[in-house]
């Protein structure tokens, strides 16, 4: 029997003898190698690409095309559009057109999150509000497996890229998700979901050359298991060079990574399914930062660091499909990461284990319910800077939810409650509860509602956590430090989120989506200024200037989001987003913090706007080009900026395609985040060319 | 020196990379299965509905040399069943692709086709073409419900079809018996369901 499609590209139209299984001796492979190498020497480009790409379809059997496995993204979109939250997807077609070449660079597009680049390899990326290098209150996940650091509190972006061409979808969630996704989804939760290894079939090799990222190339290859299933394995590798500093020097912050992985996913039965995956990756970032560098005699300089890091994980996850109505997952993850320049140095293991039921219960309820354990132990060692104590520590969460989506009027009202208690080794147990409304008065129109509780859990970096600022002289030329101290004790940051969304197609040429929100936190952190005292450690004899972490600051964040979708024409999509911020911090009575609040309140942009287009031109051209307006950040002095990024993509047939990109072109040399919550020292965005090369095979 | 020499060697990996998977390129049977993007398949789908129903020798286009495929002009995968369809012979017919504009109505179509996200209109339309020889192809759940006649879905990324023969039968078209074995299930129709 033919099985249609069996073969991509035209050149096996005119074989079709070749194209059944039982005809495929070597010499058929031999005949489609050289085919394969002669359209890589002369690419030959129908003059129709969209009706020329494929063998006839239509000449094929209802039968063979009822065994056609198609790829369907819809399904998926449809279902995330009807969600009742501030929801936004990236799709791998939006990937494609965007032209970046990492996460960070893609989440701009994403109106309401505030991503800001800091040097060669470090971002800082937050929704609404609270933006730093490690952003403490948005959670990130890669097909279910936390990337949240229980270190550092945050995401280290340079080490959990997935290459973007493997990647089927982006999620982001922004406000909180805590009781569905857990503790520290507070602000925000970003889903990294990697396309199906059946749909990543055959051959696929990039390469892309520029002057920043001066080098990059993708390999994957995906195959089939022996009537069980379908696997791929990818390995990428890249390199960016530094930018400069604001003086203009050299900002010594290139960086480079190498990662490969791989992900199966096999059908055991009709009924179960397995997904097991993994990737390892391995590497160094340059940057510069301002630390001790001695304490007897004190001397503190700003020195170029080497960040060398690796690591691996393994993720399985078992679905069971009980019947329509009722499913389960079973999934375990083992994640490990070791990091270390010449201001710190930790390794972390972390094993994971998660059991959720999906369960229609009568025709009104939709229930989930889960239930997992988390153990991460990690290994520090001291440096001059940042010592852990204890070195070593052991960490246990327990969690459980359930969430229950109610019809209270089919089709028209839903009521949804969700619930999660978890136990922790800091703060014990929480209970994170969230109510969500969602009104459907049609299907063009929809509104929601919700009110929600979530926690920023402790990390190592508030509760065991020394930081050696500097060294200077003091008094009676004694070594003197200013050091930074965790709380044993420290809280859970707590949140309590109000959201109203509108979602409007009136036809499907033009979709509106608007949230506001108002959110009040409380037990923030603080600094908190300590007396100064004598020490005999680290030196011999020291003077101590510290000061601690508390949970001394409570606040409120009001927002606006709004985004539309407009197809301009069948060929053109304009896409213009926009969102207003505003946070304000308080000190609780008692509190002397001196550096949290105006650092926190002026480190995200009150006014940011964006405007996307995408056209598809003749001749599987397609152009595309963003704007991003993001205001000053007045409490770290960086001024307001324009940043214009396009990408010009040539698709010849499917399995060629060649992309050339240029970013932050109308303005070179600009910042676009410094500290107070950022370790390192802060770069200059330069403007930038690439060109990138891709074929499937 | 340093950043060259590890340039060449992430070179020489990639390469060697390279030619592993070229070599698992050769082992793999030649025509592994890809899959397909899923509105090209239900373009063909549509294609093969065309010839498996007989439609009434009175209805309005049955003597045109143009069989009219209709679809709403904000389906998002017009251009995938467009590039599929369009030109295509069925008999002495030829097969043109006919985009609607939200009001206009489908009388003149011989079949119409509606994607998921359909919603009020999806009502209306059918309640519209109802008894019209007009052959409504859908994907919403609730399409033959509402007096749709053939519904497209997925099962574990397959394309099924479900038939509603009373819709059919109002309609007075024939359904040939291969698409009614061929089919995932069908239904004799709520027929009061989709009329008033």
């Amino acid at each position: 029997m033919i099985q249609p499609r069996s073969c991509r590209g035209g050149v096996f139209l005119r074989l079709p003898g070749y194209c059944s299984a039982t005809l495929s001796g070597p010499g058929a492979r031999c005949a489609i190698m050289l085919a394969g190498l002669a359209m890589i020497a002369f690419p030959a480009v129908p003059a129709h690409p969209q009706q020329n790409s494929g063998p006839d379809l239509t000449q094929s059997s209802l039968e063979d095309l009822m065994n056609i496995r198609v790829t369907s993204v819809s399904k998926k979109e449809q279902k995330t559009s009807q969600a009742p939250g501030a929801i936004f997807v990236i799709s791998q077609d939006d990937i494609r057109r965007s032209g970046a070449l990492n996460i960070p660079d893609l989440l701009r597009m994403v109106p309401g999150l505030d991503v800001a680049q800091i040097d060669a390899g470090k971002w800082a990326v937050s929704a609404r509000g609270f933006n730093g290098q490690y952003s403490n209150k948005l959670l990130v996940l890669v097909d279910g497996r936390t990337v949240y650091t229980p270190i550092f509190a945050g995401v280290f972006w340079d080490s959990q890229i997935v290459p973007l061409d493997t990647i089927e979808r982006i999620e982001v969630i922004r406000g909180p998700g805590a009781a569905v996704w857990g503790s520290n989804a507070v602000n925000g939760v970003i889903n990294i979901i990697t396309q199906k290894p059946g749909d990543t079939q055959g051959g696929y090799l990039s390469a892309g050359i520029g002057n920043i990222s001066t080098g990059s190339e993708t390999v994957r290859y995906g195959g089939k298991l022996r009537g069980l299933g379908a696997y791929r394995v990818y390995a990428e590798g890249f390199h960016y060079d530094s930018l400069p500093t604001l003086e203009g020097l050299d900002g010594k912050d290139d960086w480079r990574l190498v990662h490969g992985g791989f992900r199966a996913d096999s059908e055991l039965s009709a009924k179960d399914s397995v997904t097991t995956e993994g990737e390892t990756y391995q590497g160094d970032a340059g940057e510069m930062a301002t630390t001790p560098v001695s304490i007897t005699p004190p001397e503190t300089e700003t020195v170029a660091l080497h960040d060398v890091y690796s690591g691996w994980n393994l993720l399985s996850r078992w679905s069971r499909t009980i019947s329509p109505r009722s499913q389960t997952s079973l999934q375990v993850f083992f994640d490990r990461t070791n990091r270390r320049d010449t201001t710190y140095a930790l390794g972390v293991n972390t094993f994971d284990i998660d059991f959720q039921h999906h369960v229609a219960l009568g025709p009104r309820q939709d229930v989930v319910w889960g239930v997992g354990y988390r153990v991460s132990s990690d290994d520090t060692s001291p440096t001059l800077r940042i010592v852990f104590a204890p070195q070593d520590r052991n960490l246990h969460l327990f969690s459980s939810f359930v969430q229950d989506e109610i019809a209270l009027r089919p089709d028209r009202l839903k009521l949804s409650l969700g619930a999660r208690v978890e136990h922790n080794d800091y703060t014990g147990i929480g209970f994170q509860p969230s109510v969500r409304m969602v009104w459907t008065p049609d299907v063009r129109n929809m509104v929601w509602g919700a009110i929600s509780s979530a926690d920023r859990t402790p990390s190592r970096s508030d509760t065991d956590i020394r930081v050696n600022y500097a060294a200077l002289p003091g008094p009676g030329n004694m070594p003197m430090l200013v050091s930074l101290f965790g709380d044993p004790n420290f809280k859970n940051e707590r949140l309590t989120a109000f959201e109203i969304g509108y979602r409007n197609a009136w036809t499907r040429k033009l979709s509106v989506d608007s949230t506001i929100f108002y959110n009040r936190y409380r037990d923030l952190v603080s600094v908190e200024p300590g007396a100064a005292r004598i020490e005999t450690d680290p030196a011999s004899l020291n003077l101590l200037v510290p000061s601690y972490f508390r949970n001394g600051l409570h606040g409120e964040t009001h927002g606006l989001e709004l985004f539309a979708n407009w197809k301009v024409a069948t060929f053109w999509t304009l896409s213009p987003g926009y969102a207003f911020f505003s946070l304000h911090l308080h000190p609780f009575a008692g509190s002397q913090d001196f550096t949290d609040a105006a650092g926190t309140e002026g480190s995200t942009p009150d006014h940011q706007a964006q405007l996307r287009s995408s056209v598809n031109l003749a001749r599987g051209l397609q152009w595309n080009a963003s704007t991003y307006f993001v205001n000053r950040l007045p409490a770290v002095s960086i001024p307001s900026y324009t940043r214009v990024d396009t990408s010009l993509i040539w698709n010849a047939g499917e399995r060629f395609s060649l992309s050339v990109i240029g970013q932050n072109l109308t303005k070179s040399l600009h910042p676009e985040y410094a500290g107070p919550n950022a370790t390192v020292q802060t770069d200059l965005m330069r403007r930038s060319a690439y060109a990138k090369f891709t074929w499937s095979f | 020196m340093e950043a060259v020499r590890r340039a060449l060697n992430l070179a020489q990996a990639l390469i060697l990379l390279t030619v592993v998977v070229l070599a698992l390129d050769l082992l793999k049977p030649a025509c592994a299965q890809t899959a397909t993007d899923e509105y090209k398949v239900k373009a063909a789908f549509l294609f093969h509905f065309a010839q498996l129903v007989d439609w009434p020798s009175d209805a309005s286009n049955s003597g045109d040399q143009s069989f009219n495929l209709c679809i709403f002009d904000d389906e998002p995968h017009l251009q995938e069943l467009q590039s599929i369809l369009e030109g295509k012979r069925i008999g002495t017919q030829v097969v043109h692709v006919r985009l609607l504009h939200q009001a206009q109505l489908a009388q003149r179509c011989s079949i119409l086709f509606m994607g998921r996200d359909e919603g009020r209109r999806q009502v209306a339309v059918l309640r519209n073409l109802r008894g019209q020889p007009v052959l409504t192809v859908g994907e919403s759940d609730d399409f033959l419900s509402e007096g749709g006649i053939i519904r497209l879905h997925l099962e574990h990324d397959k394309i099924r079809f479900d038939i509603n023969v009373g819709a059919a039968d109002s309609s007075h078209l024939k359904i040939s018996s291969r698409l009614l074995l061929l089919a995932k299930s069908v239904t004799l129709g709520d027929q009061a369901k989709g009329g008033q």
